[in-house]
């Protein structure tokens, strides 16, 4: 049984929240400002830990695993800086590919990165310059068990 | 360099089927959407019910939703077919999205704010291959001083508002390998653009 211990409005929560839902798995959430994942008596804390975790327990296909560099970019963002890298390399990946930040699956990478880029307009990070983030950000939408935090529009 | 009243502001292919594709044009903020037969639609990016953003809505195909009260109006007209909260009325003429007149070619989408526009210009050759637009933080002027045209790549430039301009190149010259080429435009596009931010700094 999976137990997640977070808030509601917590962005971190929410990407841990959005890739169980993505991968269909069933489990329990608990009011808790401390962001922890207790998955059959493994703990682990921090977002970033438990997507990798969940990715490699859970997923056994592999398509989600990879990550390369995103999971420092997702919690440097919103940037502008980043925001220009992330369009360039999504517009590329577009050109090659079906246009996710590693190779040809979404991936953990994705999901660190995805609520900091549509909660960015709160942060005072217009979206307006990055046309290929925005269209990366819909294709992340549009994934089968897509579930919204508050703030998020679906 | 070409000016006019039509001016690109988006590559067709970067105009994804059900996205709507948020830009603008001179301080006007655009929502640009493809309709399900391809039909490129350009209207003000704000509901004529309460202001919203049309580009955080949602491109139903043949309707466009406004995410706030899902008021859906239609691809071509822009008029209003439903409002949700009343379902058995008809909309009124007057709830109708502001449309620009929009047209596709060299493979880039072109607007135009006002009703009368000269021709869009004609480019010699029949193949063309639209680059990655460069959004710059820098005043049109600014913009046109630093970018030349040449035997294998002519540039339009959109100015978004007063401090922001897109570079819209058409690659002319042959082409071998397309994304190769891309990369490299991109980079050099890439290169003029810290150039030119920097003198605007």
């Amino acid at each position: 049984m999976i137990t997640l211990f977070g808030t509601e409005l917590s962005v971190d929560a929410y990407r841990v929240r959005l890739f169980l839902a993505l991968l269909a798995l069933p489990y329990r959430r608990q009011e808790s400002n401390i962001l922890r994942l207790d998955d059959d008596g493994t703990v682990l804390e921090g977002s970033d830990r438990i997507l990798i975790h969940l990715a490699h327990r859970h997923n056994l296909s592999g398509s989600w695993r990879l990550y390369g560099s995103w999971l420092d970019v997702g919690r440097d963002l919103p940037s502008r800086k980043l925001f220009r890298q992330m369009d360039e390399h999504l517009w590329f990946a577009e050109q090659e590919g079906p246009g996710w930040l590693c190779g040809g699956h979404p991936t953990i990478a994705d999901l660190a990165c995805f609520p900091a880029v549509v909660l960015s307009e709160s942060a005072g990070v217009s979206r307006l310059p990055f046309p290929a983030l925005r269209r990366w950000s819909d294709r992340i939408r549009q994934l089968p068990g897509f579930v919204a935090m508050p703030g998020i529009f679906v | 360099m070409t000016l006019s009243g039509w001016f690109p502001v988006a590559r067709s292919a970067d105009l994804a089927p059900r996205h709507v594709f948020q830009t603008g044009l001179s301080g006007q903020e655009i929502a640009l959407w493809r309709d399900r037969d391809g039909r490129a639609n350009a209207w003000e990016n704000r509901c004529p019910h309460r202001g919203v953003r049309l580009s955080i809505g949602a491109n139903l195909g043949s309707e466009l939703r406004c995410q706030y009260h899902g008021w859906r109006f239609a691809s071509g007209t822009g008029q209003c077919v439903a409002i949700p909260a009343h379902p058995g009325q008809t909309p009124s003429e007057r709830h109708r999205a502001t449309v620009y007149r929009c047209t596709e070619r060299f493979g880039l989408v072109w607007v135009s704010l006002a009703d009368e526009a000269e021709d869009i210009p004609t480019l010699p050759g029949s193949i063309w291959l639209p680059l990655r637009g460069m959004f710059v933080e820098a005043p049109l002027v600014l913009v046109e001083r630093h970018v030349m045209d040449s035997d294998e790549v002519r540039f339009f430039l959109q100015p978004v508002t007063d401090q922001q301009t897109v570079i819209h190149g058409l690659w002319i010259g042959s082409v071998g390998d397309p994304v190769a080429l891309l990369r490299q435009q991109n980079d050099a596009l890439t290169q003029l653009r810290n150039r030119i931010e920097s003198e605007a700094a």
